[in-house]
């Protein structure tokens, strides 16, 4: 669709550009004829070239916002499953921090993992593959598992219920799988 | 983290009144002493930590993301610490059924009766020897 208006675009602009030259012809054709004086004929000609000149510009502006969109949507599509993949591997770290009792280096992951839960969230595809109630309770577990985490490594005599927690992190790890699979179907 | 503008008072106080009410369903995190608030767009967060000589109390705002947007400790001798103390105890009670279960062990230690159970492997006489 954008390639289509982008070649709409250029032929607009071929268009503009012709219409525009025959105008300052047909101008310099009536203003010999009137026996215009020069200054005032070379301003008219000036007129007629400056506004063809700015339906060209704007022509192209609308040409370049579109390719420019495109060129995001393109690069938002692709991080989005580079990010997705991540953040289940992220989801894996976090599990294996927590089963060997790192939970500084739990904590840090687990925020990453709630960092592209978020991005998961505000993307369309989210929507397909779950609710976004269900997104909203994971980010409110994630970060209250955030602050339990930190908690725990700031004090390791408090005791840490792995099951409950390893919940949470498996629900993002399926919502993710899911996001990616999503993703990666639709580009196919 | 700016928390100036937060009224910690005014929601500790509310947060007590409606756990006081029983209409504020706490639940355990996967740390303990460690309870979580799920509100519409945002979770508090209520912690108790120690060592051998001193309590502190910690409350803190997720927000709809799950990031920690504001949090207090108070100090020991603040009015926001006794409270914080008290909606800590008050939520424990409600969740360990803590009120209920002295009363019970009271009224049992109260009256004349004879209270434990002897268990069958108790009896000496079924005793082989």
């Amino acid at each position: 669709m954008s390639a289509g208006i982008q070649e709409r675009a250029d032929q607009a602009s071929i268009i503009v550009g012709l219409l525009g030259v025959v105008a300052i012809l047909a101008s310099l054709v009536w203003l010999v004829q009137t026996r215009t004086p020069a200054t005032e004929s070379i301003a008219t000609l000036g007129a007629v070239a400056s506004v063809v000149a700015l339906v060209v510009a704007l022509i192209q502006i609308f040409k370049i916002r579109s390719v420019s969109e495109e060129t995001r949507n393109r690069v938002r599509a692709n991080l989005s499953i580079a990010e997705v993949s991540r953040g289940i591997r992220f989801a894996e770290e976090v599990q294996s921090y927590i089963h060997n009792k790192e939970y500084q280096l739990a904590g840090l992951r687990l925020n990453d993992l709630r960092q592209i839960v978020v991005r998961a969230a505000e993307s369309d595809t989210s929507r397909e593959v779950s609710t976004e109630e269900e997104i909203q309770d994971l980010l409110q577990e994630l970060g209250v598992g955030i602050l339990s985490v930190r908690r725990v490594a700031a004090d390791q005599r408090r005791s840490f219920d792995g099951d409950s927690f390893s919940q949470t992190v498996d629900a993002a790890s399926e919502l993710l799988i899911k996001l990616e699979n999503k993703l990666t179907f639709d580009r196919l | 983290m700016t928390t100036a503008s937060i009224d910690w008072h005014s929601i500790v106080d509310r947060l007590i009144k409606k756990t006081q009410e029983e209409t504020a369903l706490w639940n355990a995190t996967s740390v303990s002493d460690q309870y979580k608030l799920r509100l519409s767009d945002a979770t508090i967060v209520l912690d108790k930590s120690s060592n051998p000589t001193q309590v502190w109390f910690r409350i803190e705002i997720l927000n709809s993301q799950g990031v920690t947007i504001a949090g207090e400790q108070p100090e020991i001798f603040d009015e926001l610490y006794n409270k914080l103390s008290d909606l800590f105890s008050m939520i424990e009670d409600k969740k360990l059924r803590m009120s209920e279960t002295v009363r019970s062990i009271m009224k049992d230690l109260e009256s004349d009766t004879v209270v434990g159970k002897k268990q069958p492997y108790d009896d000496d006489d079924k005793l082989p020897f």
